[in-house]
């Protein structure tokens, strides 16, 4: 299990900073998404850090996406999180395990 | 013209922002009329954002050091350092429709007041989207606002004479951000009206132009007055929350 980390500065100039612990299988164990930006209701990033661990990377996206929808996100936009999500999942993923994964 | 009250008080970090909860709670209840607060954190303290982890955010070694109380706020944004003795801080406590406008909108419209409350003292600034107030490129005020069904809390910073270099000391921004603003260090995008007018304001000056440029900007009057009881008991009650390492260290 690895940790891998983001850090996206948006558009708006706010930071987005991602952290995922991904586990050998490639599915995530822990998720925390932190910065200076708003969201509106706030608990709508706790849901997400809630809802991935369990899930690849792929459904990560994609569950995301639908939860983000029905907030409104100031700050930083939900392609900024979708973008962040990717890198810190690669960040946390060797070469191998990403093979693997894709295959 | 709607009539709001104006409470100006003053406290420690912990009171402060358990004030500013319980006004919101009870705002949504329909419990209190809309409020200006205008208070000052003693003798100073930092807080972090909602989403914001203490790591990141804050120099923790120097806070600890010089013992500086630290709580995570109930509002996204970044990281604050609140000089007792050199800043203000105000919050808007309102049902939404009586600020009007969406999210972004209703920022710009409290922010307003900010502006306004500058001109008195002939300097010219303006609202930098999403929640900062600038004055030639750097800030002077930042805010974060939340929201309820009903009801919405704004809060936010008038640096009238922080110590800047205390809230150097004190505040930690990601090298990619503060990139995106040109600059090199926390200590060269902001700044205090002190700096900019080469006076130190009183804080009586300070407290009436804050007063002016909200009624100003949100077209109101006010009127001075207290807590109720219930905000009193409900703000003591949150201050365990504020002090609380399980709701600052969260992430």
């Amino acid at each position: 299990m690895k940790w891998g980390r983001s850090i996206i500065r948006s558009k708006a100039g706010k930071t987005l900073i991602v952290d995922l612990l991904v586990d050998r299988e490639g599915i995530i164990r822990k998720c925390y998404i932190s910065g200076d930006f708003f969201a509106y209701p706030e608990t709508i990033i706790n849901e997400v850090e809630r809802k991935l661990p369990g899930l690849r990377l792929g459904e990560a996206l994609l569950k995301t996406r639908r939860l983000v929808g029905e907030a409104e996100l100031l700050g930083i936009t939900v392609e900024d999180l979708l973008d962040g999500l990717r890198k810190a999942y690669n960040d946390a993923v060797d070469q191998k395990t990403l093979d693997s994964i894709i295959r | 013209m709607q009539e709001w009250r104006l409470i100006v008080d003053e406290g420690d970090l912990y009171w402060c922002m358990a004030v500013d909860e319980a006004m919101l709670q009870l705002r949504e209840q329909g419990k209190i009329p809309n409020t200006l607060r205008l208070y000052r954190i003693l003798p100073e303290g930092v807080t972090i954002g909602y989403f914001q982890r203490v790591e990141d955010s804050v120099n923790l070694d120097y806070i600890r050091a010089n013992n500086i109380p630290l709580t995570r706020r109930i509002t996204g944004g970044g990281s604050v350092y609140h000089d007792g003795s050199g800043e203000i801080t105000y919050s808007v406590v309102a049902g939404i429709n009586d600020v009007g406008g969406d999210v972004l909108d209703s920022y710009r419209r409290i922010c307003r007041g900010l502006v306004y409350a500058l001109r008195y003292f002939r300097v010219r600034a303006e609202f930098k989207p999403v929640n900062d107030v600038v004055v030639t490129g750097r800030k002077i005020s930042g805010s974060a606002q939340t929201r309820k069904k009903n009801a919405l809390l704004q809060h936010g910073t008038f640096m009238y004479a922080t110590n800047l270099d205390k809230l150097a000391n004190c505040l930690r921004a990601p090298r990619e951000k503060l990139a995106s603003h040109g600059v090199s260090s926390i200590r060269d995008r902001v700044t205090t009206l002190a700096d900019i007018i080469g006076r130190r304001p009183r804080v009586e000056e300070v407290l009436e132009a804050l007063k002016k440029g909200f009624m100003k900007a949100l077209n109101i009057r006010l009127h001075p007055s207290n807590y109720t009881k219930e905000e009193l008991y409900l703000a003591e009650k949150l201050i365990a929350k504020y002090k609380d390492g399980e709701w600052v260290f969260r992430k």
